[in-house]
């Protein structure tokens, strides 16, 4: 199947019905003036501002990765930074691709899910749901806003933890994000709190959409739980071609963070993520990342683990269809005694798609009894598909263990003919082959995620035998 | 240990660090709250020089990733630096630093 073809998104960008006389717009390219306009129209502290202008100085002076997919065709200046959500909201449903709205019909999306994700409605118009959930977290004393309206009601929480995982210098896309950041989640869970539910990104108040430049902060308190799932399965319909978002999460001692993500964004778009966690003294951190859209994402979850005890746990997957390249991996950091981690990588290339593993198990001195596994395995369809796999192990210290496994395969022809022989189509065959290699991603999803996901992927495998 | 001149003291300022090459070892220099503190220039993540970087209070940041040490014990105070870095000891002569380093350790291999 061909990837929907996302054609005139120019035109819709010019072409929407604006119902609010007073929008906001920086205009295309990025100079001091545009960052002071983002901060001023959002009310910030100075520190905050001046926090932004440092950022665009870092991010003009570092050099574009060296590494990774091809970012040359990335033309800083022909980006709107912000715009006020009001500009959003003009967009109608007719405006929408109908190869996005087919989409949702096929995956079964409900009818208020499809307007959010269409960028039609700013909120998840579910109501009763939103508000009933809404009020459980408050009750167990759990903050859960957008980033924005987090600064301006917990400016000590916030200020003592953003910008400490990620620096703005870590990387340029991390220096633009500080720069231009808009939007995202803030969650802090309180000592003892363990959220039942998974808090998922469309359920905050004021969503305002997949954003370009989305900053996540969450802080898990020590003996807390929380599991976060950002996204959702259905392709996700952006006039924008960079999405450039940093995560950072601190997990305290005892405390277990799950941060779920289904990145399913139009073919046009650049996804470039810097996604880092810091677990303390016997906490866990789980990254479930699944990688399907966007043109090249370039997106290495990590865990640095600095308490004794502490678990990093990274289950990533990567489905590279036609002009598509997923650099997605994972970082597992050991820098305590009797630290564990698990890397699992799953990656499907087809149709001339390209996935790369990258990743990094880093033992520091002092770790002695710490463990690392990374199992990487590929499934490539065709000729002209690829995949690389780049692991790099650094250990300081010989006190511990360190496995790694990689595969790699074609869809086997014992295993199709197996199943040919027992009633099934090739296609059918390949699909039920494709389902099992990433079994152990799906399995990890919350229900109705792994439901769609399976659809998905049923969707993205026809017409790619032959 | 030896010590070596470095640099005259009125060269190292307040708020930026300062590098000099003694006895093969690239070091950083810094004054802190008026006392002069002498760390390795090279930092422990990926080899970027601390001495062009941001120096706040008693923090220097490093320009390549953003990490942070603490200037007077060498400590590793901010992702994604998880290293310390050596810290020497300075005394000042006649306006002039000298810093001590550790002879090499031969190692008998």
């Amino acid at each position: 199947m061909s990837k929907p073809e996302i054609t005139g998104v120019e035109e819709y960008q010019y072409g929407f019905h604006d119902r609010d006389v007073s929008v906001f717009n920086t205009g295309k390219g990025l100079r001091p003036e545009v960052v002071e306009a983002i901060s001023k129209m959002k009310g910030e502290p100075d520190w905050m501002r001046e926090f932004r202008l440092r950022s665009l100085e870092i991010f003009l002076e570092k050099p574009m990765p060296n590494f990774g997919g091809n970012l040359s065709d990335l033309n800083f200046e022909d980006i709107t930074y912000y715009r006020r959500p009001s500009d959003q909201k003009g967009r109608t449903w007719e405006d929408v691709p109908t190869e996005i709205k087919d989409t949702f019909e096929k995956l079964g999306i409900p009818e208020a899910e499809r307007k959010f994700l269409a960028g039609v409605s700013a909120q998840y118009d579910s109501e009763v749901v939103y508000h009933n959930i809404r009020k459980d977290l408050e009750d167990m004393g759990i903050v859960f806003l957008d980033t924005d309206s987090a600064l301006r009601e917990f400016p000590e929480l916030f200020r003592e933890y953003f910008g400490t995982i990620v620096p703005p210098e870590d990387n340029k896309f991390a220096a633009l994000n500080s720069a231009v950041w808009s939007g995202g989640s803030f969650i802090y869970v309180p000592k003892g709190v363990e959220a039942k539910v998974p808090l998922q990104a469309y359920f905050r108040i004021n969503a305002s959409q997949m954003g370009q430049f989305e900053r996540t902060l969450i802080i898990v308190d020590e003996d807390a739980m929380v599991h976060y799932v950002e996204g959702c399965t259905a392709p996700i319909y952006s006039e924008s071609s960079l999405h450039s978002a940093v995560v950072e999460i601190v997990v305290k001692k005892n405390a277990r963070c799950r941060y779920t993500t289904i990145q399913n964004w139009a073919p046009n778009v650049y996804n470039l993520v810097t996604k880092r966690a810091v677990a303390h003294e016997h906490a866990t951190m789980e990254w479930i990342d699944g990688n399907i859209g966007s043109q090249l994402t370039m997106k290495y979850p990590s865990v640095y683990m600095v308490g004794e005890g502490a678990h990093a746990h990274v289950l990533s997957i990567a489905v590279a269809g036609r002009g598509q390249h997923q650099d997605a991996g994972a970082k597992a950091v050991h820098l305590a005694p009797n630290t564990t981690s698990t890397i699992i990588s799953k990656s499907i290339s087809r149709a001339g798609g390209r996935t790369t593993y990258r990743g990094l198990v880093h033992f520091g001195e002092n770790v002695q009894g710490s463990k690392a596994k990374v199992n990487c395995d590929t499934l490539i369809f065709d000729d002209g598909s690829k995949a690389d796999t780049i692991p790099v192990n650094e250990v300081l210290d010989n006190r511990v263990t360190m496995e790694h496994e990689a595969t790699v395969s074609k869809v086997s022809e014992e295993q199709l003919f197996y199943l040919k022989s027992r009633g099934l189509t090739e296609e059918e065959a390949t699909r039920m082959i494709v389902m099992g290699f990433i079994e152990p991603f799906t399995k990890e999803l919350p229900m109705e995620y792994a439901v769609e996901m399976n659809r998905l992927i049923k969707l993205e495998m026809v017409g790619s035998v032959g | 240990m030896e010590y070596f001149p470095a640099l005259p003291e009125q060269e190292i300022k307040e708020g930026q660090g300062t590098l000099r090459e003694v006895a093969g070892e690239r070091l950083a220099f810094f004054r802190v709250a008026g006392e002069i503190f002498c760390i390795d220039d090279t930092c422990s993540h990926a080899m970027a020089s601390l001495s062009s970087g941001r120096v706040e209070g008693r923090i220097v940041t490093c320009p390549l990733h953003g990490g942070q040490f603490d200037i007077p014990t060498g400590k590793p105070k901010r992702l994604p630096v998880t290293a310390p870095v050596a810290v020497h000891p300075v005394e000042i002569r006649d306006g002039q630093v000298f810093v001590g380093l550790e002879e090499e350790d031969d190692e008998d291999y």
